[in-house]
């Protein structure tokens, strides 16, 4: 087979662009050229924000119709038991009750299913749930990640479990391990000469790390509407992805794609957690059949803590090998986790690919424990690799006693990110840092409570790109304009990047793209999960755009009279040569009443690097008379290759920021040890952070165009929420001058390490 | 939550009938005002009434009115906000702590006197799952589990905290709470109103079944001096961790008639009484508060996970007490 032609292209930063020689796939437009985008990569309102403000977007939970059932799932207050027998006599006796009980003969966690059922009304329903009576007989249970890993601790399976994955993981993560007690692993990994890494370090330190779980919180439960028209399926769901709600809903009822119609045009957040249709899904559709009437499963804020998932919690070892100028030689790296029943708890990604180390060497285990499964969570596993990592080479930094930027200045090398350390310093002030040391110092000297800090972290990404993706623009004779894919909005506001790329292509204002999606009869879309939405679609929206445009301008060179190569596309007018038609009289002369193009997801140009970087510095205040810590500033220098809707990625930038303070000072969830149940399964006691508790927000992104795709697209919801735990820990330790090793960094926890917290009963 | 029937009376004695007559025909029946913590424990099952007497309605106590001495009655039923917005001059403590409660949705609807008589937010005491001492249990769940957010002070038999931080500025005001009830209304000094666990272990207050809080009234004081302080973790509607009301005369330079009342930590507010008389007729500096921080520690019983408080509490008494004599505390700058 002869070479494919290959095409020159610009790539990295703007300014320092390079030129790469890529093959692009046969009808894929050439990508964007440097500085070339009139409308994308600009702030413009979203589109449906009008829509979502005023209450006129259907969600999952407004779902309604006339004689629709309401179902709930009876769950285990336990966290280890022997279901004996279930009464449902009481309840079956109840109007309108419909029972699906799946005959489970044990319970492994604190709100696991037992049965579903349906009533008329959701307290009837409630009513139901009360009157059926379950007989357990509890079994010894383990709830800690540190006491499920001794010998002899309440075993969770018996028999060795396989990983299950979904849409939000990183791929690659499956693996067949080792199974010990509770232990599954070591899964190993790495790159280079660890041991000759070590041996040429002149000195080493080890830190160890932990952090808590972390539940996903999306404002909307997890919720499915089913509704059965003769063989075919319909659902509404609030998810992450139409097409693996489909799947799965085709595959657990043995229905063919085509009897299975997924709807999911709005989604109150998901955050990993809302890939399939899940048991309470299932649960909703075969109740649905069973009474031949539409059931809505919208499960309540409790339910959504214990079953729903969440993000493990970790212990992670980092031991250093260093050179004493700051240059990591070698890092040998441990991980446990506990996703409860679930795996897929390691958190080595961020080792391997944040910086340079030479060498690395990965070890992951899952312990499993009696809590509710975890799941893929905004960046799997990052959060707590990049606390780990970065708490280690700050610990380095202060043994050196070298600035901690500079530190990691040694030991990055790549461009990008080397570009958002000096952007992001300069703009949270990084220069003041020695002269906040002295005032702490003199603020400790006084006796005054105040003490302030500045931290820093890196972010590392990957571009993944779910394959497959094909949009569909349609072109009426009346000029009207629609972008049609499958894919969901989960919140991110994806109708408003797809609008404004068509719009770039077609010559016409932003608002005059409708764009239609979160349906399965309309080309598959990607899952949103690895940050591959934008990436994934965005090409195949432009490729269908552009050839969208090819056919108009083909119209447009028979009214012209002009080739359609010397025809410009420009606000709504088509011009060449002093003559010109406007979009309307051009489409009113369409060979067929509608113009139909489709743009596929060509495959990634080879070449460039696929990770994505970013910078990201906090400045804190720490009150140390009450451990209370209070985040001033967060500085966010990101790269999202060439952002398509400014507005958007910035507003991801602000969300994965406040999940990120977030988790390093307030969430947490509490376990009873003796009962093994959940303690705080509501947002009263599982802190979130508010309001009052947001900082000044300052996002900037570089111009990078990465060169894989013909539109420069990248994600940016996963990248943005990695560093800032960290570098709010950072912050942290700088005001105080006490290491946080732990998440969240409680004023417990602080008071307890400035030995302020008296050791036992203070006397009378 | 289970069915129940609601009843809405034209008027407070109506109301207190309905309640009377509830229990005489073995009904159970809860007085409601704003609803706002009620709705947590219906849905929770934590409480399955019978009836639900709705007083939010009644157009009499619910407002603020001052009488010719220039003492301060509150109406049962005047919200959270309105006491902030409407005592910040003559009550800065009580206003303080009823500004900081909750959300402002909540502070907008839910009344002084449920906020009164809320019910503790203990996670063992409101699961459903848990079958602890309040519930007629055999132990306190928490003493011995996950009590960080627990009381430190009178914690022997039940590690409750109370939850009113009205409550807290009411008692160090040395407020008084008039109720109302078919046989006849009490007067309680705010400090009798709330009831220790050894007292009673089902209620945290001395009310009586079908017994209702009408008025709450404060006397005025010459000279008086008043704050409120809390510490949270979150900023944002959070619990605190520990607040702190302080309330005294000023006479001739030094305080008089110390009062310093403990919250978040006992499971009534906790009058800091070795603190009040270190203070007591001396001059108030930043020396004399942290020494009186210090002080307010006396008694602690700390449990497993929540001896992190004792420094809270020593700094919230000095702070509150800086506020009061309105001198500075070194947090300025980050409020």
């Amino acid at each position: 087979m002869a070479d494919a032609p290959k095409t020159k292209i610009e790539v990295g930063l703007a300014g320092k662009t390079t030129v790469m020689e890529v093959e692009i796939p046969a009808g894929d437009p050439p990508p964007y050229k440097v500085g070339e985008r009139p409308v994308t990569g600009k702030r413009r309102p979203r589109l449906d924000g009008p829509q979502m403000v005023t209450g006129r977007a259907v969600y999952t939970h407004d779902a309604r119709r006339p004689g629709m059932l309401h179902a709930r799932i009876l769950r285990s207050p336990h966290a280890h038991a022997k279901i004996v027998s279930i009464d449902a006599s009481q309840a079956e006796r109840m109007p309108g009750v419909i029972f699906e009980n799946p005959g489970k003969d044990t319970v492994r966690y604190h709100g696991e299913a037992v049965l579903a059922l349906a009533a008329p009304t959701r307290a009837a329903a409630e009513d139901a749930l009360r009157a059926v009576k379950v007989v357990y007989d509890v079994l010894p249970h383990t709830v800690s990640l540190a006491a499920a890993r001794k010998e002899g601790a309440p075993l969770v399976f018996q028999k060795p479990v396989e990983e299950k994955r979904s849409a939000g993981d990183v791929p690659g993560a499956a693996a067949s391990v080792e199974q010990k007690g509770n232990v599954r692993g070591p899964k190993a990994s790495g790159r280079g000469d660890v041991d000759k890494g070590f041996a040429e370090a002149d000195g080493t330190l080890e830190v160890v790390t932990t952090t808590t779980v972390q539940t996903h919180v999306p404002l909307e439960t997890h919720a499915l509407f089913a509704e059965w028209v003769g063989e075919t399926l319909e659902v509404q769901a609030s998810t992450q992805g139409t097409f693996s709600v489909r799947d799965e809903l085709a595959g657990v009822l043995k229905l063919p794609k085509d009897k299975v119609i997924v709807r999911a045009e709005f989604t109150g957040g998901g955050f990993g957690a809302k890939f399939g249709a899940g048991d309470y899904g299932v649960f909703a559709a075969k109740l649905a059949k069973k009474a031949g009437k539409p059931v809505l499963m919208a499960l309540d804020r409790k339910e959504e803590h214990l079953a729903a998932g969440n993000r493990p919690d970790s212990w992670n070892r980092v031991k250093l090998g260093y050179k004493n100028d700051g240059t990591v030689t070698a890092v040998d790296y441990e991980s446990f986790g506990s996703a409860g029943v679930a795996t897929g708890t390691g958190t080595g990604g961020f080792v391997k690919s944040a910086y340079g180390f030479p060498a690395v060497r990965v070890a992951e285990s899952d312990v499993f424990t009696h809590l509710g499964p975890g799941c893929a969570m905004r960046a799997p596993g990052h959060p707590q690799g990049c606390f780990a990592v970065e708490t280690a080479l700050e610990t380095l930094a202060d043994k050196l006693g070298m600035d901690p930027l500079a530190l990691r200045l040694k030991n990055d090398p790549s461009e990008v990110r080397r570009a958002e350390w000096e952007i992001g310093a300069k703009e949270i002030g990084w220069s003041r840092r020695a002269e906040i040391s002295k005032s702490n110092a003199a603020a400790t000297a006084a006796g005054s409570p105040l003490r302030r800090g500045l931290g820093c972290a890196a972010a590392v990404w990957y571009t993944f790109v779910a394959p497959g993706s094909q949009v569909i623009v349609r072109i009426h004779r009346d000029g009207s304009v629609e972008a049609e894919n499958g894919v969901q909005d989960i919140g991110g506001g994806v109708r408003t990047p797809i609008a404004m790329v068509v719009a770039e292509e077609l010559g016409l204002p932003v608002a005059r793209v409708n764009v239609k999606i979160g349906d399965s009869r309309y080309p598959f879309g990607p899952a949103s999960g690895g940050s591959v939405t934008i990436g994934s679609l965005i090409p195949a929206v432009r490729a269908a755009a552009v050839h969208a445009r090819e056919k108009l301008l083909a119209v447009a060179q028979k009214l012209l009279g002009v080739p359609a190569g010397e025809i410009a596309l420009a606000n709504g007018v088509f011009s060449a040569k002093g003559k010109s038609a406007d979009f309307r009289k051009v489409c009113s002369r369409l060979p067929g009443e509608t113009l139909v193009a489709t743009g596929d997801r060509a495959k990634d140009y080879d070449g460039a690097d696929t990770r994505i970087f970013g910078a990201q510095f906090a400045e804190v205040v720490v009150d140390v008379e009450t451990g209370v810590v209070g985040v001033k500033k967060v500085v966010a220098v990101h790269d999202c290759g060439q952002p398509v809707w400014k507005t958007g990625v910035e507003s991801q930038i602000r969300g994965g920021i406040l999940q990120g303070i977030s988790y390093a000072l307030f969430e947490e969830r509490v376990v009873d040890e003796r009962s093994g149940r959940v303690l705080n399964p509501n947002v009263e006691f599982y802190k979130i952070l508010g309001s009052k508790d947001t900082p000044e927000i300052v996002p900037i992104l570089v111009d990078f165009y990465p060169g894989k795709n013909n539109a420069h697209a990248r994600g940016i919801g996963e990248p943005a929420t990695v560093p800032t735990a960290a570098a709010v820990a950072n912050a942290v330790a700088h005001a105080t001058g006490i290491r946080p090793t732990a998440l969240p960094i409680t004023p417990a926890r602080i008071l307890d390490a400035l030995g302020t917290v008296p050791k036992r009963e203070v006397k009378a | 939550m289970k069915n129940f029937e609601r009843v809405q009376p034209r008027s407070w004695d109506e109301a207190a009938s309905a309640l009377a007559a509830a229990l005489k025909s073995g009904k159970s029946a809860e007085a409601k005002g704003a609803g706002t913590e009620l709705l947590d424990r219906l849905k929770e099952y934590n409480l399955a009434p019978d009836q639900v007497v709705d007083l939010r309605r009644l157009s009499s106590h619910n407002s603020i009115l001052r009488n010719s001495s220039g003492g301060i009655s509150i109406g049962a039923l005047v919200t959270l906000s309105a006491v902030a917005s409407g005592l910040r001059k003559d009550l800065p403590a009580l206003a303080d702590a009823c500004e900081g409660a909750a959300t402002p949705q909540i502070r907008n609807a839910a009344t002084l006197a449920g906020n009164l008589c809320q019910r503790p937010r203990c996670w063992y005491f409101r699961s459903s799952e848990f079958q602890c001492l309040k519930k007629g249990g055999v132990e306190c769940l928490a003493k011995s589990g996950e009590n960080e957010f627990h009381a430190v002070f009178g914690n022997n038999t039940c590690a409750i905290v109370h939850p009113s931080a009205a409550g807290v500025a009411l008692v160090a005001l040395n407020a008084r709470i008039e109720t109302l009830a078919p046989g006849g209304g009490r007067t309680f000094a705010a400090a009798d109103f709330f009831v220790r666990p050894e007292v009673d272990i089902f209620a945290e207050n001395a009310l009586k079944p079908g017994e209702l809080v009408v008025d709450i009234h404060v006397d005025r004081l010459e000279g008086v001096r008043s704050a409120y302080r809390k510490i949270k973790q979150k900023q944002a509607f959070d619990w605190p961790l520990a607040d702190a009301a302080v309330v005294w005369r000023e006479t001739g330079g030094v305080a008089r008639d110390v009062r310093i009342v403990i919250g978040s930590a006992a499971p009534v507010p906790w009058r800091a009484k070795a603190a009040e008389a270190l203070v007591e007729g001396k001059r108030i500096d930043a020396a004399l508060a942290a020494k009186a921080g210090e002080a307010a520690l006396e008694g602690a019983t700390p449990l497993g996970k929540n001896a992190y408080k004792l420094p809270m509490v020593a700094a919230v008494v000095r702070r509150t007490l800086l506020a009061s004599a309105g001198l500075p505390d070194g947090t300025e700058e980050h409020r």
